[in-house]
């Protein structure tokens, strides 16, 4: 089997959202999927699989503050509150190894220094 | 194609695409940089190996590239469709390269892929839009693995409406389990 389960959330219309947990394994591999875009997860993610907050720190959801999460713990994110209608906003961009940039709930990394021209 | 390189990723962010073969071009030098190998490519016609596709290769129905990670664990496949904007993408599982492969069929793993751009084998219709110029683009691929088992290189592809804030994630690939990480 894969030895690290890994996630895609493509969307070719729709607002981005996970649309499940895809993990492989070599021996009867059927794509394994939990949640769907129907129910994604809100709030911070728990792994479905491990059951703890284990996931990778790309996977940031805000509604009005910040959370990250890094080996397992929850630690505050600093960041500007979404501005409307922009859904974007940036953490510590002038920072290495800090540098995010939300779309839609979702933190990408970006690379430090540049700013978003969105 | 700026290339930008911080925390591991090598990125190209703030495009606006000259063309819609333009993602998968900028995309390609993306994996490349992070240490992507490219395994062979086809452009319509003839497969060949080590070669990457230009915009005149890519500019074909089928056209595909066949890239193989850093440390040589898993396989990406990317193919045209029959026009520019319609594209698929396969990866495929730990220590199962892709092989075989014809002008116009990308190789395929022995076990089960992951279609990551498309469904059922289809092509995302459209999946550049006929606007393109009217979004900006954001990609990236990380040169190290990373994940628990640090056997995962992630990489995404994200646009924005200019001055919209409605954005769309059109690929990617994360590891789900936290990596350490400083700062």
């Amino acid at each position: 089997m894969d030895f690290e389960p890994w996630v895609s959330f493509p969307s070719l219309t729709a607002t981005s959202s996970i649309t499940g947990w895809y993990r492989s394994e070599r021996v009867s591999m059927a794509l394994t999927v939990a949640g769907s875009s129907a129910a994604p997860w809100t709030s911070v993610f728990v792994n479905p699989y491990s059951g703890l907050y284990d996931i990778g720190p790309t996977f940031l959801y805000d509604t009005t503050g910040g959370q990250e999460q890094r080996k397992g713990y929850l630690i505050s994110a600093s960041y500007y509150s979404p501005a409307t209608p922009a859904n974007y906003d940036t953490i510590n961009n002038a920072v290495e190894g800090r540098s995010r940039v939300k779309f839609q709930n979702y933190f990408y990394p970006w690379p430090h220094g540049q700013t978003p021209v969105l | 194609m700026t290339l930008h390189t911080s925390d591991s990723w090598r990125f190209d962010v703030n495009e606006v695409l000259t063309s819609e073969l333009h993602t998968m071009i900028s995309f390609g030098d993306r994996l490349a940089a992070a240490g992507w190998s490219i395994i062979a490519s086809s452009n319509g016609s003839a497969v060949s190996a080590a070669t990457r596709n230009d915009a005149t290769r890519w500019n074909n129905a089928d056209a595909w590239e066949h890239w193989r990670d850093p440390l040589g664990n898993r396989d990406l496949t990317l193919q045209r469709g029959t026009t520019n904007r319609n594209w698929r993408a396969y990866l495929g599982q730990y220590g199962d390269p892709f092989s075989g492969g014809t002008a116009l069929v990308a190789p395929i793993g022995a076990l089960i892929m992951v279609q990551l751009l498309g469904s059922g084998g289809s092509y995302a219709s459209n999946w550049i839009p006929s606007t393109f110029a009217s979004y900006k683009y954001h990609m990236g691929a990380r040169s190290i693995a990373t994940g628990a088992f640090g056997d995962v290189f992630e990489f995404y592809i994200v646009i924005n409406l200019n001055g919209s804030g409605a954005s769309y994630a059109l690929m990617n690939c994360f590891a789900v389990s936290s990596p350490a990480i400083t700062g």
